[in-house]
């Protein structure tokens, strides 16, 4: 009986069938890796602790963004007040002579602290004002900030003003500070 | 080239200040943190042997350390190490600067990619060394590290330089107080002025005879200098305690010019100012923030600001070089550990990713979390994480500080290794050496805060058998006693101490507290006394839970309490001192006898107990004290006792010495060289004198005594006009009897001089006084016919009276006989003021001014001296209380709750009662504990206040004062409030068709309508304990979560959030019961009941599937069909079969048939037993009816099937729907 056995390479068809073969199981593989990929990315990306992080981050950045953002809108707002500590407290006091408190009190500086509930607002010296006001006390304080006398300062941007008694101790003082944003001097505290 | 080195670091500082954009959030400025990198270098290179820094590898770290600033790294440069916190505000929460310093995953967030927006100092032969480096985001420890491992010395020391930086930054109150500061701080205006091109000759001073602090772990500098500066510093935003810090509080106050400054003690540098304290003017109500202050805007204004200048700079410079010096140190251990050799290529696979990650996050655009990857990649610094840096873990070689002193100690004190910075747990530990020299650094040994209970499983190593077999042989070291720092008070005190003994003398024992809001570990704490003969240190795993006691005892029958600890030596009774140490000798905390205790009483035995809320000792109203428990309610005269801290030796019992100065002597008079403007609380109650004894009662009334050493009528006030008018002027007459006297036929006269004839003020036949008397202790107010003040007058001047005279003059009070009652010779009286007779106490006459301004005016020794200028004048009349009296009786029931709602406290209290009983007229002052710093939060006339807060998660203390009309105070009550930063609302939804329960939450929000980033974490336990190992973290910002449950169980419902710094919540708790079942199917199919209704009983479609999710029972179902109704004389059958093959209903094998006759028109079936159906399974209901009358068909006989689709039961529950032509209800009864 003759032996029929052959060498694989006799089997011209079958090679083709395997490079048919053979580029399915690569591409399958490929396919296999790229979901794998894919699932991964979008673990990566969307499901990780990692990915939750970086939302976290990237959430802060953006408050502060914001919080930065809603400060400097206010300050460049903030255009009440004088080129000088002197014009500004002049300002004060005409605007407390015609009994214009809505007008004084926007030469007060906003609240800067990022912690107080006034913050970015004037409230506290507004209600001071309006305290003043239901105590009879607008003409002493027209009085006495016209007295007011220019005492130096210690830090830039910042100039005080002091108020002494005729004995010459100290009665009060008041605060400018310059808002860098408008150079405007604001009325920072008494 | 020195010169030009600093010519071109001034330019640079012109350019910063002309460019830098405003009101960013900084600490130190650029060129600040260059002077300090280069003074931390020389004091580095001077005092550290082995590795040098040269000049050229200098700019390096100056340049790093210059820009670290880039924005918005700096959200990240905050840490608080009293909460645990990074930053915390409206401008976002940052990372702890301490984390941040070695998180390589966080720095190389695209988010906080370096810029080059500021210029480098460096040449550009120099910047082309680290270009590279520049640009990127990786500026952590060990990347320093790998990179001079790596032999690229300059991107290294340009890398430490960034860490540096963060040191640096940390000595910054505002930085360590977590004050936000967008507009700049005093401090840091400051400090502008300091640069490398300026320098500071003090600074240099300061610093000569320091060397660098040395710890053997990065997060130890970080702790220890935000310690440092949040202990002793304030910022201006975070003055006072509302702020939420207790610490610093001033010592004592002294005046300067102007201003009275708050001072605190430094025993080693000499007291500084810590604050400025402003009094407003009368007519001042513009009442800013700013009553206290750092700085004053004037010449000489920044006197607080040097002082803080003088020490933390300093503090900058000595734990910067110190951290360099750690810096080489663990870069020659790094060398041999296998995971600094050079970056090692990922596999293709993680190369591929990586390239897919670059490809997918060029594509999108948005998905920055992708660039830390591509940096990764590129740099080389993705493999490497702080997670895998294993750096001090082996520092068993370090030979420095070692303690001959060998005892015994648990191993986890010489195991507790504290890695470098990262706070991750290193999977290697090495065995240390078994001998005395090998003890390692007790600073290296824990972190030096207590690490909270829910940290610790991360940071203990994982035990090594080789330790434990050498820890007998190792060595620990016991502190010193002597230090020269101040307490910090973390998070455990002393709470009592019984160093009087008790039944016996030597029944001595120390009680501790945790005052934190968590569990600590305390581990290797040790409690030292003056003479060392007391040495205790606590055993390993000795944890502390939050709010409890740990008491040591000097013999186990000290107290009937079992004690935690025995120890043995004694507490002197005087000259003696206790101090509390943490595992690394850091302070905790401090009581000190000097020469006697602070308060308890050898006489009588009470305690010396601990005010937590102030930190304040006073003696116990207990004799014994209360050992292992809420101490005994301060007594209010007690309650201004110095602090320990402090060091007073303002009294305490003497010790074997009783009544010499009556028993306790530890209440504080105000001392002449306190302001009139500080106004303390209760120290102002009129009779401050502590009874000693075991009394404990809070309704103290002040012993009212004698009040004068005479027994008639006198003149207490004189006031001879105003600067407005002469003429405006009283007399006021006091009767220090306890009878009222009848003043009828009385006169007043005056006389210019001693010898010179009288003249009437008030003539006898004016007959002003007829008919009046004045009461027993009380007051007849005479005055001008030109005087209007305030006060009604009780009598006028006659018509034609004269006046009294400036410059003195003699008043004489005549009665009805002519009888000279009383009379005054006064001096010259200022207007405006008036001449003013004192008090009569304890047998002396003593100002009726301060705290003798209710004590009455019946100090009567015919002199001079009997009297005593006012400067205002206080004119009273019968309508004036009675002087002495009781004060206010001391607010009872004060509460706070939180309503979180609103961000508010709301405060209530029980009205009080003045002397006379009525509780009208009062006035409720409400204060921050703290209240030599704040004004009061309320005052009014309320039994109720709110207040909106904007902080949470802290300590909040409060005391109530009552107040009468005229001004006399009641003891104080306190009241604390933790507010919880979860909202206490759980919403419950019960999904019955699913089994499921479904718990929703709301997450509390900052009063900006910023979110609280927190974790929740639920527990469902069947008791009301929770078992801390069976929360279940449900995610970040999650606000819900569903439990599959099943009948009949019951639940305690849990909730906690955790924020990022692992502080907890409250647990907010909630009961849930399965309710009765009640399982409902219907059937909507409209469309389908015509042909198939009553008609197909065969068809599958006829039955009704049911596969509960959960175990189910049921012994009751009610039917409704369509048409089928009351009197129909239908007749319904309902089935319970289990589902045949593969669930249909093929086969169904029948369970139960239950037949409901046609009188049972509610259509309610009842089974005699349960029928279960188990979960997983599916079964067949099949409802059949037999007689029917209605308008669709004849009355049948025979059961049809009358469901009509087999709709798998979805749990639909629209019962009385008209559109349904069945329903049906399973319940459980």
């Amino acid at each position: 009986m003759e032996n029929n056995i052959t060498s694989p390479l006799d089997f011209e068809p079958r090679r083709s069938v395997s490079k048919k073969k053979y580029l399915i199981i690569i591409s399958s593989s490929a396919l296999v890796v790229l979901f794998t990929m894919a699932g991964y990315l979008y673990w990566e990306s969307y499901l990780s602790s990692e990915a939750e992080e970086k939302k976290y981050a990237a959430e802060q950045v953006e408050r502060f963004d914001k919080a930065t953002a809603e400060f400097e809108t206010a300050m460049k707002a903030d255009t009440y007040g004088g080129l000088t500590p002197s014009s500004t407290l002049d300002m004060f006091v005409e605007a407390l002579k015609k009994n214009d408190l809505e007008l004084a009190s926007k030469y007060f500086l906003l609240d800067t602290n990022p912690a107080s509930v006034d913050y970015l607002t004037r409230k506290k010296l507004e209600e001071g004002l309006k305290k003043t006001q239901e105590k009879n006390e607008l003409q002493t304080l027209v009085s006495k900030v016209s007295s007011a006398k220019f005492a130096g300062s210690s830090l830039p941007d910042v100039v005080g003003f002091e108020i002494r008694n005729k004995d010459g101790s100290l009665e009060a003082d008041i605060n400018l500070k310059l808002n860098p944003y408008t150079n405007i001097w604001k009325i920072e505290s008494f | 080239m020195e010169n030009r080195k600093l010519l071109r670091f001034s330019l640079l500082a012109v350019f910063w200040v002309i460019f830098m954009p405003k009101g960013v959030v900084l600490a130190y400025s650029p060129e600040t943190h260059a002077l300090f990198s280069d003074k931390a270098t020389e004091l580095y290179n001077a005092h550290v042997p082995g590795n040098k820094i040269d000049d050229g590898l200098k700019n390096y770290l100056i340049d790093g350390s210059r820009r670290e600033d880039d924005p918005p790294r700096w959200l990240n440069h905050f840490y608080d190490p009293v909460y645990n916190r990074g930053l915390e505000s409206i401008y976002g929460n940052g990372y702890k600067s301490k984390d941040w310093a070695v998180d390589s995953k966080k720095q190389n967030d695209f988010t906080y990619k370096a810029t080059t927006f500021l210029a480098s100092v460096l040449s550009a032969a120099e910047a082309q060394k680290i270009e590279l480096v520049t640009t990127e985001t990786d500026f952590t420890w060990g990347r320093a590290i790998r990179f001079y491992i790596n032999g690229e010395k300059e991107k290294a020391m340009f890398t430490l330089g960034h860490v540096l930086h963060l040191i640096q930054d940390s000595a910054v109150p505002d930085h360590s107080r977590n004050d936000a500061h967008p507009f700049g701080s005093p401090y840091e205006a400051y400090a502008k002025k300091f640069t490398l091109a300026t320098g500071d000759n003090n600074l240099m001073s300061r610093l000569s005879g320091k060397s660098p602090v040395l710890f053997d772990n990065l997060d130890a500098y970080f702790i220890g200098i935000t310690k440092y500066s949040n202990n002793n510093f304030y910022s201006q935003h975070t003055l006072g305690s509302e702020s939420g810090y207790s610490a610093p509080a001033p010592d004592y106050d002294e005046r300067l010019g102007d201003y009275l400054y708050a001072m605190k003690k430094d025993s080693a540098n000499g007291d500084y100012k810590l604050f400025i304290r402003k009094t407003p003017a009368p007519w001042n109500y513009l009442i800013s923030s700013y009553n206290t202050t750092l700085s004053l805007d004037k010449e000489g204004g920044d006197l607080v600001l040097r002082d803080y200048w003088a020490r933390l700079s300093p503090g900058a410079v000595e734990y910067g070089a110190g951290m360099i010096s750690l810096f080489f140190k663990e870069v020659e251990k790094a060398k041999k550990d296998p995971s600094f050799l050079p970056p090692v290529q990922k596999s293709f696979l993680g190369q591929a990713i990586g390239s897919t990650n670059s490809l997918f996050a060029s594509v999108s655009g948005a998905l920055n979390g992708f660039a830390s990857d591509i940096y990764g990649l590129l740099s080389g610094t993705g493999s490497y994480t702080s997670e895998t840096i294993n750096l001090a873990a082996n520092d068993n070689t370090d030979t420095e500080n070692n303690s001959s002193e060998i005892s015994d100690v648990s191993p986890t004190i010489a195991k507790a290794i504290s890695l470098s910075g990262s706070g991750k747990t290193s999977s290697t530990i090495t065995k240390p050496k078994p001998t005395a020299t090998s003890v390692p650094k007790t600073s290296a040994k824990t972190s030096a805060l207590p690490t909270p209970k829910t940290s610790t499983a991360s940071l203990t190593p994982k035990p090594v058998a080789t330790v434990a077999a050498a820890s007998p042989t190792i060595a620990v070291k016991f502190c010193s006693f002597a230090t020269s720092k101040s307490p910090n008070h973390g998070g455990v005190i002393f709470n009592e101490v019984a160093w009087m003994g008790g039944q016996n003398t030597g029944d001595e024992w120390i009680e501790l507290k945790n005052i934190s809001s968590e569990p600590l570990d305390i581990s290797g704490w040790q409690v030292i006394d003056q003479d060392e003969q007391i040495k205790i240190i606590l055993k390993n795993g000795t944890e502390l839970a939050a709010g409890l006691f740990y008491l040591l005892e000097r013999g186990e029958a000290a107290t009937p309490i079992k004690a935690d600890v025995l120890y043995s030596g004694n507490l002197k009774n005087d000259s003696e001192g206790l101090r509390l140490f943490d595992s690394n000798c850091n302070l905790v905390d401090e009581v000190l006898a000097k020469p006697n205790w602070p308060a308890g009483n050898n006489t009588t035995k009470a305690t010396m107990e601990r005010n937590v809320g102030n930190f304040n000792w006073y003696t116990s109203g207990l004799a014994f004290g209360t050992p292992r428990a809420e101490n005994s309610l301060p007594q209010a005269s007690q309650s201004s006792s110095s602090s320990a801290s402090s060091g007073s030796s303002s009294g305490g019992n003497s010790g074997q010495s009783s009544g010499s100065s009556g028993g306790t002597s530890n209440t504080n008079s105000p001392t002449p060289t306190t302001a009139p403007t500080i106004v303390a609380t209760s120290t102002l109650t009129p009779v401050p004198t502590p009874t000693p004894g075991p009394t404990q009662s809070p309704k103290e009334e002040p012993e009212i005594g004698v009040s004068s050493n005479v027994s008639h009528v006198v003149i207490s006030e004189i006031m001879v006009g105003t600067l407005a008018s002469s003429s405006q002027e009283f007399i006021e007459l006091y009767n220090p009897m306890l009878e009222k006297i009848d003043l009828s036929g009385f006169s007043l006269k005056r006389k210019a001089t001693a010898d010179g004839p009288e003249s009437n003020l008030i003539s006898k036949i004016s007959g002003a006084f007829d008919g009046k008397s004045i009461p027993a202790r009380g007051y007849f107010l005479l005055a001008s016919n030109q005087y209007a003040g305030s006060k009604n007058h009780d009598a006028r001047y006659s018509q034609n009276s004269t006046f009294l005279a400036d410059n003195g003059d003699v008043v004489i009070l005549r009665n009805a006989n002519g009888e000279v009652v009383d009379k005054v010779e006064y001096p010259e009286i200022e207007r405006d003021k008036s001449w003013e007779r004192k008090a009569w106490r304890n047998d002396i006459c003593v100002s009726a001014q301060g705290n003798g301004e209710f004590w009455g005016n019946g100090c009567d020794t015919d002199s001079v001296s009997d009297f005593e200028l006012r400067d205002n004048s206080n004119p009273q009349n019968t309508d004036n209380f009675l002087e002495p009296r009781s004060a206010p009786l001391a607010v009872q029931n004060f509460k706070i709750s939180y309503d979180s709602s609103a961000m508010n406290l709301v405060f209530n209290w029980d009205a009080s009662e003045d002397s006379s009983g009525n509780s009208h007229s009062l006035t409720y002052q409400i204060k921050d504990e703290d209240s030599s710093l704040i004004t009061a939060i309320y005052l009014g006339a309320e039994t109720s206040f709110v207040q909106t807060i904007t902080q949470i998660k802290r300590l909040y203390s409060f005391l109530i004062t009552v107040i009468d009309r005229e001004g006399l105070k009641s003891k104080t009550t306190t009241a604390q409030i933790v507010p919880n930063f979860l909202k206490e609302n759980i919403a419950m939804s019960h999904s019955k068709a699913k089994s499921d329960l479904a718990i929703d939450w709301s997450e509390n929000i900052n009063f900006d309508n910023s979110r609280i980033l927190a974790r929740y974490e639920v527990n469902f336990s069947e008791t009301s304990e929770y078992a801390e190992d069976s929360w279940l973290d449900v995610g970040w910002l999650n606000r819900s979560y569903i439990k599959h449950i099943s009948q009949g169980t019951s639940w305690h419902i849990g909730l906690r959030a955790k924020d990022p710094s692992g502080t907890y919540s409250k647990v907010i708790s909630q009961i849930w019961d399965y309710p009765p079942v009640e399982v409902s199917l219907s059937q909507t199919e409209n469309g389908l009941l015509g042909p198939i209704w009553g008609m197909n009983g065969t068809s599958e479609g006829s039955y009704q599937s049911i596969a509960p999710g959960q175990d189910l029972k049921f012994n009751r179902a009610i039917i409704k069909v369509v048409g089928t109704g009351a009197g129909d004389g239908a007749t319904l059958r309902l089935s319970v079969m289990e589902a045949g093959v593969e669930g249909s209903v093929e086969s169904p094998r029948e369970i139960v048939q239950k037949v409901a006759e046609a009188d049972d028109a509610s259509g309610t079936f009842w089974f005699d037993e349960p029928v279960a159906l188990l979960a997983g399974h599916k079964y067949w209901l099949k409802v059949e009816i037999k007689t029917w009358n209605d308008s669709r068909g004849p009355t049948r006989s025979g059961y049809q099937l009358v469901l009509s689709n087999d709709d798998a039961y979805a749990g639909g529950e629209t019962l009385d729907d008209s559109n349904v032509d069945w329903w049906m209800k399973l319940t459980y009864e």
